[in-house]
């Protein structure tokens, strides 16, 4: 499995780049994408870096480019239009045309200084037709209010005659001549427009501020109106005050301007104010058209823009990444060429040195790049852990790293939970139907692999799916695996090989057919409809989700022997997993023997055989009575001996796991203190070959610490070998969950609306069934057999041998990410 | 204090969250290192600002920065503000009053200079604004103003003290704000009482800390005014530690060295003119600053209250004052008074 079980061997490499090919050098091991660099200027703040100038006006250019997504963003969705545009339409066109020649394949190659240019004629460009079309359209605005305001006022004033003569008759003595008075001779009148919500607070401040003098009346202008700062359609209305003073009036209209309305002269005679209309009218359609043209003119350029605007974003980005990279130097000390520190796998130099090559020649640099490779082994310093991996095993992989980063070098479970993790799921949703069901659907995800990874972009649920494709597959596979097993389809069993047992006449009792007779795949069918059934099954799963869990944490304690060879930790080898494997095979590896022994033996021929064996009991008294088993109990002969070495065994293993290997490194140190003190280590070396790692340990050793560690590991793995076999119970619990509930849902409610007989129902218990299957069973089910599963890798299989702390993931400088997001653009 | 989490626990968190936000020391460390204002901002979206000043056209001015760093206060204010129910919303619109009498005193005042009302719109803290506040340019007077605009207002009670007044000059204008400012003071003190509880305590210290810096700087900068004794005894809030015996002899202070002697027997307040005296860097105005930010820091010690939301609202403007303060001294290239800035945390 070589690169699938441990990560790819790294070496660190310095780099000694020329001025004059970083930037190029950078760009070809970013097409590669294979070193993951190291920050030497992890000391300075953000603007103290070399080269920030460069990132601040590439920051620049992409404020660009940001106003002309806003630009395109607010013309919507571009019409398809040809038009016959003036003399400076043809301008303009050309201007769009040179860009489009440039355009995308040499926007990647193009100088920047040169697409600078380019950027900044655009934008004059799109401003300039911006600002015009803005000019006219504010105008055109202008002009419509104007008219709606004329319009309005008109319908307004004939109301207002009226409501005097009516507000008039009501008056009392006292103010009705003032009023007569003054009507038609120093009632003056201002109109305009206003945003509807404030016509209210208009109103009141006017009222207030001339005391009740003045009379507004206000109606709506039915179309809304374009405000053109927030570029968002509002309802204004039209108003007329009516008011008598020169002095109220100024006041008035200051009142009326401060509060953002629009005023508007518009004459009392009616034949004028239809004059105003009608020409307003003829000014309004004269703009259109002149709008119209520089809103087509705008939008062709807009169009042209958006073909290229994913080229440019993408190149910007790039360049982008690359300063940021090289913002990671650090100047040598001749100033004349730059210093950087990548990580790279270690059978990837010679790729490495093929980029360079490239860069130097590419800038037609005479001094090569010069790269060495740093020992960092005496350094402590980690290297990144990186696997290669295949689409396929990029979800197991995501399981475990969401645990943790394996270590460098350590090694992976995932690769082992390909097989398990879908394995141990399966056991607790076993069941054909279901398992079915989930395969297709992961087939379907496959069908629609290309618009489903487009969404899972933008969906992080769908992510999930789109992740977790091959897991689903796999799951779906092996749950119709052990649901041939356990014979189950939508709780139903199948009698696919003729089942033994017939039913004995006239009584409720089963008969074997024949005596040797044995259904040869899974659980025998008539099992199904027995009493005895849930007795049976549940004796089944749960032996065998033990012994499963048992295999597994031996598997893992096994694994954790090749990292202590891969270390060459030797010491952990004789008192860690020496005593580990023994302590749990005594124990736990003899309860599968006497349970596999068990099922082996044919129970029936056994003479002197009064009552069943309790396992239990058995391993009850392996510790409470070692040494002595019962006549009526006893499996297998020698059966007491076996046990009581066992039990010794056992006993054993515990103190062997805890004592030694604390004092052997407290000798191991003094040894190495007294080598110090005594004369100068010529070969220092020797002694790091055993544990390199705990080299920095060893300066500053503390024999309680080091004690009290090594006490909480044993105690942990004691406990947990309990702990961690019950915990495999779940695969059990989960497993008759899921029969149970889908039995239930199969017989109370299919089976329960057949025997109705009423036509229909059957339909209708179809669908609930089917509805409560896919949320129950689908959905719900499969979700917490799949954390359960989850937990049993994370917890019971990883804490065997998994370590990954302090690990970091390896991330190599390339333009992935970049060139999916422009290729989001280009959709 | 039981039944404080079930409507103001989450906003209590958030505001602690924002609160968690502020700039650091470090952080200050850095910006003080800044060449140029674009240097700043890259500083600045490395913090919780983040892509804050990203679409402004370089190169930057401070008024932008300013601007934006205030939006974002604001955004976090109205977050919270919309959300809340009664009476922590009281409490926050309490808050939101002190802005507004600025913002109406600062129209006011703009007006009767003819200044353009956009541009003194534009000026205005966002957070205490009203719809009618454009007609505030219209009124000449103050009971026209009162009449027309303010009698709508939160604020219409306290104005009712400064109608005697018959025209709007600039004496008057500085007495209608501080008027405005005893009242409002006094009222929200008020207001906090009927809350009780550990909400009065803090809020209390605030509020009193903030009514004896009114009345201090009433005191100085009525040096050479024709205000009277009584006249600036009517202005001074009598919620402060000061009052009522120190009110009084401030209001007989004529020059500096009667402020100190009047503040002898404060204790928090006579250290003030001796620190000022002695570190000519700093004016009185600063000293009130990091006295208002430990006090304010000190509010957030304690739980299940209302003070948080008002602390966090002062700290952070204390922030941009900060912020703003140092572009400043970058942008006029004065390394010298860099490091006048208050660290907040």
């Amino acid at each position: 499995m070589g690169d699938l079980l441990r990560s790819t061997e790294m070496t660190l490499v310095q780099f000694l780049i020329q001025h004059s090919a970083v930037h190029e050098t950078v760009h070809e091991i970013g097409l590669k994408g294979i070193v993951d660099f190291v920050d030497l200027n992890e000391n300075l703040s953000a603007f103290q870096r070399p080269f920030i100038n460069e990132v601040k006006r590439l920051d620049l250019l992409e404020k660009k480019l940001n106003f002309f997504q806003t630009s395109l963003n607010e013309a919507g969705p571009l019409p398809k239009q040809v038009l016959d545009f003036g003399n400076k339409g043809e301008i303009a066109l050309e201007n769009r045309e040179e860009i489009d020649e440039i355009g995308k394949e040499n926007i990647m190659e193009v100088d920047l200084d040169e697409l600078e240019t380019q950027l900044e004629e655009t934008e004059n460009d799109l401003n300039e037709l911006l600002n015009n079309e803005n000019e006219l359209e504010t105008q055109f605005i202008h002009l419509l209010e104007n008219k709606s305001v004329a319009k309005s006022s008109g319908e307004l004033f004939h109301q207002q005659t009226n409501d005097f003569f009516r507000v008039g008759s009501n008056m009392d003595d006292e103010r009705k001549p003032l009023i007569e008075d003054n009507y038609g001779i120093g009632l003056n009148f201002l109109s305009g427009s206003i945003v509807r919500e404030r016509i209210v607070i208009l109103e009141r401040i006017l009222w207030r501020s001339t005391r009740g003098n003045m009379y507004l009346k206000w109606n709506e202008i039915k179309k809304p109106i374009k405000d053109l700062k927030t570029r968002k359609f509002v309802h204004k209305v039209a108003f007329v005050v009516f008011y008598q003073g020169e002095k109220i009036g100024e006041k008035i209209q200051k009142i009326c301007q401060s509060l953002g309305s629009h005023l508007f002269n518009i004459s009392e005679n009616e034949t004028e104010r239809e004059d105003l209309i009608n020409n307003l009218t003829e000014q309004i359609n004269g703009l259109k058209v002149v709008l119209n043209k520089s809103r087509s003119l705008r939008i062709n350029s807009l169009d042209r823009i958006k073909k290229i605007l994913p080229y440019w974003y993408e190149r910007i980005k790039k360049e982008k990444a690359i300063y940021n990279i090289m913002n990671c130097f650090k100047d040598d000390m001749s100033k004349n060429s730059l210093i950087a520190q990548g990580w790279l796998p270690k059978d990837q130099l010679e790729d490495l040195k093929i980029s360079l090559h490239k860069a130097t020649e590419s800038v037609g640099s005479r001094i090569p790049t010069v790269t060495e490779e740093i020992n960092f082994l005496n350094q402590n310093i980690t290297p990144p852990t990186h696997f290669r991996i295949t689409q396929f095993q990029k979800g197991f992989q995501a399981i475990t790293e969401s645990y943790a980063i394996a270590n460098y070098q350590e090694i992976n479970p995932s690769p082992f939970n390909i097989i398990t993790f879908p394995f141990l799921f399966a056991v607790m949703f076993g069941d054909l139907g279901h398992g079915l069901l989930m395969t297709i659907f992961s087939l379907f995800v496959f069908k629609k692999i290309d618009k489903i990874k487009k969404m899972a972009r933008k969906d992080e649920i769908v992510k999930l799916l789109y992740d977790g494709r091959f897991i689903i597959l796999m799951m779906g596979l092996f749950s119709m695996f052990t649901g041939l097993i356990y014979n189950e389809i939508f709780a139903v069993p199948m009698d696919l090989f003729g089942t033994c047992w017939t039913p004995r006449k006239n009584s409720t009792v089963l008969d074997l057919k024949s005596k040797n007779c044995c259904y040869p795949f899974g659980v025998d069918p008539s099992w199904a409809d027995t009493t005895t059934e849930l007795l049976n099954s549940n004796s089944l799963k749960m032996k065998l989700s033990v012994l499963f869990g048992i295999i597994q944490m031996v598997l893992g304690i096994i694994l954790s022997l090749f990292n202590h060879i891969h270390f060459k930790q030797f010491l952990n080898i004789w008192f860690e997993f020496i005593p580990e494997i023994l302590l749990l095979l005594s124990f736990f590896g003899y309860m599968c023997f006497l349970i596999i022994y068990k099922w082996l033996t044919n129970w029936n021929h056994r003479e002197g055989q009064t009552g069943g064996i309790i396992l239990i009991t058995t391993l009850i008294n392996f510790f409470l009575k070692p040494g002595t088993v019962a006549k009526d109990q006893q499996i297998y002969k020698h059966q007491d001996k076996v046990q009581s070495i066992l039990a010794i065994i056992f006993v054993l293993s515990i103190p062997l796991m805890l004592i030694p290997k604390p004092f052997i490194l407290r000798h191991r140190w003094k040894k190495k203190q007294r080598n110090k003190n005594g004369y100068i280590q010529i070969n220092g070396s020797d002694d790091d070959d055993e544990n390199g790692k705990s080299n920095k340990q060893e300066e500053k050793f503390e024999f309680g610490e080091v004690f009290i560690h090594q006490m909480i590991h044993t105690i942990e793995f004691v406990l947990g070998s309990i702990s961690n076999t019950a915990s495999y119970l779940r695969l059990w619990a989960l497993s008759l969950a899921h029969s149970q509930l889908s039995k239930v849902f199969w017989q109370m409610i299919f089976l329960f609306t057949l025997r109705i007989n009423i036509p229909g129902t059957v339909a209708i218990g179809f669908c609930i069934w089917a509805c409560t299957t896919f949320v129950v069973l689908m959905i719900m089910e499969s979700l917490s057999a799949f954390l359960h599963a989850l937990r049993l890798h994370w917890v019971e299989f990883n804490n065997k041998f998994y370590k990954g702390e302090y690990a970091i993931k390896f991330v190599p400088f390339n333009y992935k990410q970049i060139e999916a997001e422009a290729n989001d653009l280009r959709d | 204090m039981l039944s404080f989490n079930i409507e103001n626990g989450y906003y209590e968190a958030v505001v602690r969250g924002y609160r968690k936000s502020l700039l650091t020391s470090t952080d200050y460390g850095n910006l003080i290192q800044c060449e140029t204002l674009d240097d700043v901002k890259l500083h600045l979206t490395g913090t919780t600002y983040g892509q804050f000043l990203a679409n402004e056209p370089t190169p930057l001015d401070t008024t932008v920065i300013a601007e934006k760093c205030t939006e974002k206060l604001v955004d976090e204010f109205n977050y919270i503000h919309k959300q809340v129910v009664d009476p922590l919303s009281t409490f926050l619109d309490y808050i939101t009053y002190g802005y507004m009498i600025d913002n109406i005193v600062y129209l006011i005042s703009g007006t009767i200079h003819n200044s353009d009302l956009k541009e003194l719109l534009k000026n205005c803290h966002p957070l205490g604004m009203f719809e009618e506040i454009e007609a505030l340019s219209v009124s000449t007077n103050p009971s026209d103003l009162y009449d027309s605009v303010i009698v709508d207002l939160p604020l219409a009670p306290y104005f009712v003290d400064c109608l005697s007044k018959e025209d709007l000059n600039e004496l008057n204008i500085e007495i209608i704000l501080n008027t405005l400012y005893k009242a409002y003071l006094e009222d929200f003190y008020k207001f906090c009482e009927k809350i009780g509880g550990t909400t009065f305590e803090v809020m209390s210290e605030l509020l009193r800390f903030e009514a004896d810096r009114r009345t201090i700087t009433i005191t100085v900068n009525s040096f050479g005014t024709e205000l009277r004794k009584d006249d600036k005894l009517k202005l001074f809030p009598t919620i402060g530690y000061l009052y009522p015996d120190g009110n009084n002899a401030l209001a007989k202070a004529e020059d500096e060295d009667g402020v100190r002697a009047a503040l002898e027997n404060y204790n928090q307040y006579n250290k003030l003119f001796e620190e000022t005296e002695l570190d000519g860097e700093k004016s009185l105005e600063d000293f009130f600053f990091e006295m208002e930010v430990e006090l304010n820091k000190a509010s957030f010690e304690r739980q299940f209250h209302y003070g948080v939301f008002y602390s966090f609202v002062k700290l952070k403007e204390q922030e941009i004052r900060n912020i703003v303060r140092i572009s400043e001294c970058i942008s006029l290239d004065r390394r010298e008074s860099l490091n006048q800035y208050v660290t907040l945390y």
